[in-house]
């Protein structure tokens, strides 16, 4: 018998939509339970007879968007090479920084009177917009209108985590809840059977850990699911070693039956 | 940069935008208005922001009650400015500015207190602190349980108070739970494990009156109570085995979390236990236990990357340890106000750094736990020196004067050595130093690399003949150094010296060194190698088990005096270049400690006995020896004594047997494991009021102190951890009982009596029951602060011991269940959902306490380590299968299985779980390895213990997994199932090894695997039942 290929095959169905829904038909009773549950155990003063805690939820502005999709480059090239364009930079190019700008600041690995270094990259404007981007992005400057480039975000984290953790975060302490998790807490998700807000991680992990996808201190359904690269993409999806699909649904049919006969 | 891999993460989220949602909350209008239940939440949560501590828009503050009375006329709302103004009227802009109106209700309740009780509120005197106002801060009162019809009810005043609500609400107490399910909360509820069969089987026959109250007694001297509420209070102390941030080391803890264990299962009573934990170390007469204690604090996350400044770190840990001290005792959310007065309760930003001041002058050891093998060990070495040595002495009849004569010698070089203390120093990969005291200069930061230490300092002394570089111990380098090694041991491969003039257009000039001596020698790092020019050979400090960390000493003699007119800038270039073969005990050996020192002249003396010593280390002794050498002989003890002769051994040529046959003794010298704790600076750092909570701009000095809304503290109480912690339990403190109370109540019923339980603050919503919980508050101090008196009082209430079954319209009348006419029904915790199925399934290990242990984890898991894939190594034998409250918890991953079930990952102190249902656990319990092998051992226990008959077994397990015996509803369709299952495996041999076995390497003897899969298969039914993981 090929375990494997069995075992894929049932990987493949589990990533649709309506296999989803009807194998996993336990995990939703369980969500179902939580309604009850959460009532129970949240107790936040409010007869809010919210039963998902995923359930869409009103925004304050109406909605262009119909979902998120982050892609946080740890390790990419740098912006100073790409889109943000340092006029002034290239002025003091080989310079030590001014000593006044860099009074009260240590550098970790830099020496106070190193050199400053400009992008090597000549950068000029594109599109309508006239957005700065460097000759590295030719093909990107094709549709530069299409973007929203944000170039005045800054940061006094120096270091990877606690870096890596304000970008998703907006704390450099651990703790708080990610960009992830605020936005399906605020505005929940339209699916009833698919997680709201899944990570996607390649090449090594990252410096700031889970704490990037974390829910901090919002209950722990929001927190991002991350699908991994190597094994199950979600942790515990597939049935275990020669469970059937069959013997699978007798299993979650008879818990349906039991659990309810007990509620 | 090392990051050449672009590492990308996506993250997705798709939510919806759809739906509306309405949300008009209801609100019961309150019969008399209460200004500090009432109002002041009002005041605070829209008024505050503007008119407090930060702001005084149009001068006014709404946080003080004289300071209300401008805007309120007690007895005529109407014409109060405070109304006019928040409800729009009279042509002015409505109030709040700019944010939504305050609700009807809210207006209601302003108008209500303005027209009644606000006259008596706002004549109280000028200067009515806070503490009058918000009922937190006042002191607890034991009220009369307030009178109710059903007495026959009530076993105790929780009930009275419990039962005075609910009658007032029209509703109706549920009837007590079936004794199987009683029996099986209990267990779940104070050990934290299911009752096995005989246990329930055992009470059930129990035909006593007070059979429960037997229970109860056994099970609060259960060992598995410590563990069950130890795990309760490390969710607290925020417990992890990591340090946490990018590069998340391991640490070791777990002494701590077994003291905790240890601590519940002794009943410690609570003050102690405070006490113990925040100030154990500076108890009369410290125990290592209470040592232990103090890793409460350490249990802060530590940033160990590269380049990081230490010192932010260092302020980053301290700030956590306020927080979680706020949060674990007082309920405050005193971290809020770091960088501003905090905006709703009466902490000032002043005050946030006086409390911080209490927690800022540790030093912060690694503590060895030796444990009873190690102290015998070392016992026994000790006694066989000591032979060894009273053997030389007695035999050696002028020992007195030989003696008397080496110290002479030593003592014969009077000449004083000069620190260089305004020296400056410059290491690479962002290490820092410490400049303590004494001059020297302690490394901290990064310690990944070898490294170099550049010093440069400027003396006016001449004739500078000797250069001494001393490499020191401190409490804060792992097993307490020199050096930064994971033993403590650190190389020096070289060190040059160059000489100038103050005169920056004369150059320096190279020192040139004669010779090189040291107190120790190592074979094969002799002195003389720091200073062969060669990268390749080190000088070691390293002089084996139980003798490595020591103070020791390197002496330069240069070959020709130095020293300038008008003064002399000297530079040291320190070098530390290890290659693999040295960094064996883990952590690079860099130097932890150091001085240097400079003297002039010649020795005057040229007494032979020096020149005459043994080799190695010529005429020197040890710092340490040194110190007990300058204590007149009549002063020092026979211990010191002790050591000087063994210094003086050593040094003896005639006696290299007896020294050689004690060298091989002390290779045998045994370490204990480590844990991590804090000790007090011997002088106290200083606390500045940090501008806008940075680090980076210390303001105005602060002194230790607690916050002015509170009791103060004692006249004679010392001004430093023992004195905050005998503050916090003092009983005049009107917040630590409460919130001690209000969680252990949160953990039986699902929700404090106060609902954040981390925020007694002036937002927090008032309790459910505040008659209540001060009876508890006072019930716990009178108890001596007893823990099992607590849990015994609620346990065997009558409101504890209600039926959780849910009646038609319950949910509609109370749908939170704050009025508790019914049980909490409750999914377990992360760890007990853990227990419960190791335990059901036979293989629970009940060994307590120890390191913590590495149960099978799935392998994508690992691969999302930072840098490169956690070394996970699977714990064998029993340790596989320990109560998940050991489980290896790795901050920047923890372990999936529990984290899944709202384990607080342990950043941050977490005095509430979150309790959310999620598909991701039913695929857990489900399909998970582990979840996997319990059922498999399960199933094979169903086959061997449940009797013969399938109905036999069924009803066996049945009862294994939730306490009671199935209905016959249940029953029929278990047996529908299982011949099911048994369908499934006919004529598939294979698939039923594979289903029902977890190693097929050691298959269990003795049984038909075919007959036990259909059951492994029931097993794992019944473990996923949401019953098997639900308080019932």
């Amino acid at each position: 018998m090929n375990y494997s290929g069995q075992s894929k095959n049932e990987y493949r169905k589990l990533l649709t939509r309506r296999h989803f829904f009807k194998e996993c038909g336990v995990g939703l009773g369980s969500i179902a339970l939580a309604s009850l549950l959460e009532n129970e155990a949240l107790g936040q003063g409010t007869a809010a007879k919210t039963s998902n805690p995923f359930s869409a939820k009103a925004p304050h502005f109406a909605a262009k968007a119909k979902r998120v999709i982050y892609l946080f480059q740890a390790g990419a090239p740098s912006q100073l090479d790409l889109f943000d364009y340092k006029p002034q930079l290239a002025k003091y190019n080989g310079q030590p920084v001014p000593p006044e700008m860099v009074k009260d600041i240590d550098y970790a690995f830099i020496k106070r009177d190193a050199g400053l270094y400009a992008s090597e990259l000549k950068f000029a404007r594109h599109g309508q917009s006239g957005s700065w981007l460097s000759e590295a992005l030719p093909n990107l400057a094709g549709v530069v209108d299409e973007l929203a480039i944000v170039p005045g975000m800054v940061t006094d984290a120096i270091n990877h985590a606690p870096g890596q953790i304000f970008m998703n975060t907006g704390s450099v302490q651990f703790g708080r809840p990610s960009m992830g998790a605020w936005v399906t807490y605020g505005l929940g998700s339209e699916s009833r059977d698919l997680p709201a807000f899944v990570v996607l991680s390649s090449a090594g992990g990252t410096s700031g850990g889970s704490g990037n996808w974390g829910c901090g201190f919002l209950p722990t359904v929001y927190q991002g699911v991350p699908f991994r690269r190597t094994g199950d993409p979600i942790l515990a999806l597939s049935n275990p070693r020669v469970v059937t699909r069959e013997m699978q649904r007798q299993t979650l049919d008879a818990l349906k039956q039991l659990n309810e006969q007990h509620l | 940069m090392r990051k050449r891999i672009s590492r990308l993460l996506l993250l997705i989220c798709a939510p919806a935008l759809l739906w509306l949602h309405s949300t008009s909350a209801q609100q019961a209008p309150q019969a008399a208005v209460d200004y500090a239940r009432d109002i002041q939440p009002i005041l605070a949560a829209h008024c505050i922001r503007c008119h407090g501590p930060e702001r005084q828009m149009a001068r006014l503050r709404l946080d003080s009650m004289d300071a209300i009375a401008r805007v309120v006329t007690p007895g005529n709302s109407q014409d109060s400015r405070l109304i006019v103004r928040v409800s729009g009227e009279g042509g002015e802009p409505r109030m709040p500015l700019g944010a939504p109106p305050l609700s009807t209700e809210q207006i209601r309740s302003l108008r209500a207190w303005i027209d009644g009780s606000a006259g008596a509120t706002v004549a109280a005197p000028p200067n009515a602190s806070k503490a009058a106002t918000h009922w937190a801060f006042r002191q607890p009162v034991l009220a009369k349980a307030p009178p109710v019809k059903n007495a026959a009810w009530v076993r105790n005043p929780v009930d009275q108070f419990i039962l005075a609500e609910i009658e007032k609400q029209s509703l109706i107490v549920s009837p007590e739970a079936a004794r199987t399910t009683l029996i099986r909360r209990l267990y779940l509820d104070i050990t934290g494990l299911p009752p096995s069969l005989s246990e329930v089987d055992a009470f059930l026959a129990d035909r006593r009156p007070d059979a429960y109250d037997h229970l109860v007694e056994k099970l609060l001297a259960s060992p598995h109570y410590g563990e069950r509420w130890g795990r309760w209070w490390l969710d607290a102390a925020r417990y992890a085995d990591t340090n946490g941030f990018e590069k998340d080391r391991p640490r070791s803890i777990w002494p701590y979390r077994d003291w905790v264990i240890r601590a519940f299962n002794n009943d410690l009573p609570f003050d102690q236990f405070t006490i113990e934990q925040l100030a154990g170390d500076l108890l009369p007469g410290a125990t290592l236990d209470q040592k232990i204690a103090t890793g409460f604090l350490r249990n802060s996350m530590l940033n160990e990357e590269g380049g990081v400044d230490p010192e932010q770190f260092r302020v980053e840990g301290v700030i956590d340890r306020v927080d979680a001290v706020g949060k674990a005792f007082l309920g405050l959310t005193v971290a809020c106000a770091q960088c501003h007065n905090h905006k709703f309760d009466p902490i000032a930003q002043r005050e946030y750094y006086q409390f911080y001041a209490f927690l800022n002058s540790d030093d912060e050891p690694e503590l060895e736990v030796p444990g009873e093998g190690v102290t015998r060990k070392r016992e026994e070495i000790r006694k066989e020196i000591a032979k060894i040595e009273d053997d030389l002495r007695a035999k050696t009849t002028d020992i007195r004067n030989r003696l008397d004569g080496w110290e002479r010698a030593l003592k014969s070089d009077s000449r004083q050595w000069v620190p260089l203390r305004d020296a400056e120093i410059f290491a690479s990969f962002g290490v820092k130093f410490d400049r303590l005291e004494d001059g020297s200069f302690m490394a901290r930061g990064d310690n990944s690399t070898s490294n170099n230490y550049r010093v440069a300092a400027t003396t006016e002394l001449k004739d500078i003949s000797e250069i001494r570089l001393e490499l020191l111990t401190d409490p804060n380098l792992p097993r307490g150094g020199p050096g930064r090694a994971n033993d403590g041991s650190l190389y020096v491969t070289e060190l040059s010296a160059e000489a100038a003039p103050r005169d920056p257009a004369i150059p320096a000039t190279k020192i040139g060194f004669d010779a090189v001596r040291s107190d120790f020698a190592r074979a094969g790092f002799p002195p003389s190698n720091v200073i062969d020019g060669d990268m390749k050979t080190h000088w070691s400090s390293d002089a084996g088990p139980g003798r490595r960390n020591q103070d020791r000493t390197l002496f330069f003699t240069l070959a020709k005096p130095v020293g300038f007119d008008g003064g002399t800038k000297l530079t040291f270039q320190i070098s530390q270049k290890f290659d693999e073969a040295i960094d064996l005990a883990g952590g690079k050996p860099n130097i932890g400690r150091f001085r240097l020192s400079i003297r002039t002249g010649r020795l005057a003396s040229t007494d032979s006995s020096v020149a005459n010593a043994a080799d190695g280390a010529p005429g020197i002794v040890s710092p340490r020896v040194e110190r007990l050498l300058a204590i007149p002989p009549a002063e020092r003890t026979a211990e010191q004594e002790r050591e000087i002769f063994s210094a003086y051994r050593t040094q003896v040529k005639e006696w290299q047997d007896s020294n050689r046959r004690i060298d091989d003794l002390m290779k045998d010298w045994p370490y204990g494991p480590t844990t991590l704790a804090v000790s007090e600076r011997p002088r106290s750092r200083e606390t500045r009021i940090f501008r806008r909570g940075d680090w980076k701009r210390p303001d105005t000095l602060v002194t230790p102190g607690v916050p002015a809304v509170m009791h103060p503290m004692a006249k004679d109480a010392p001004r430093n951890r023992l004195g905050l912690a005998r503050w916090i339990v003092d009983k005049q403190n009107p917040l630590t009982a409460r919130v001690i109370v209000n969680r252990v109540w949160q953990q039986y019923f699902g929700q404090g009596l106060v609902l954040t339980a981390e925020d007694f603050g002036t937002r927090a919503a008032p309790p459910s029951h505040p008659g209540l919980l001060d009876y508890l508050a006072i019930e716990f101090q009178k108890s001596d602060w007893s823990f099992k008196h607590l849990h015994q009082l609620i346990v065997t209430s009558a409101t504890y011991r209600q039926s959780s079954r849910i009646r038609p319209g319950d949910l509609e009348r109370d749908p939170t269940n704050q009025y508790l006419a019914r049980a909490p029904r409750l999914r377990v915790e992360a760890e007990t959902v853990w227990d419960v199925a190791l335990a059901v399934s036979g293989l629970l290990s009940p060994k307590i306490g120890g390191p913590s242990v590495y149960p099978p984890i799935p392998d994508g898991v690992l691969n999302l380590a930072y840098g490169r894939p956690l070394d996970w190594p699977v714990s064998k034998g029993e340790d596989r299968y320990r109560r998940g409250m050991y489980t290896f918890w790795k901050r920047s991953l923890p372990y999936p299985n529990l984290l899944v079930f709202d384990a607080p990952q342990g950043d941050l102190s977490c005095t509430r779980r979150i309790r959310s249902n999620t598909p991701l656990q039913a695929l857990t319990t489900l399909n998970d390895t582990v979840f996997v092998q319990a059922a498999q051992g399960f199933g094979l226990r169903i086959w061997k213990e449940g009797g013969a008959t399938d109905t036999s077994r069924m009803k066996y397990a049945f009862r294994v997994a939730t306490g009671r015996s199935p209905s016959a509803i249940e029953l029929k369709r278990l047996l529908e199932f299982l011949h099911e299952q048994r369908g499934n495996f006919t004529g598939r041999t294979a698939a039923a090894v594979y289903v029902s076995s977890a190693d097929l390497n050691s298959l269990p003897p003795d049984v038909d695997l075919h007959q036990v899969a259909p059951w492994t298969m029931v097993a794992r039914l019944l473990l996923n039942l949401d019953e098997t993981i639900t308080k019932e």
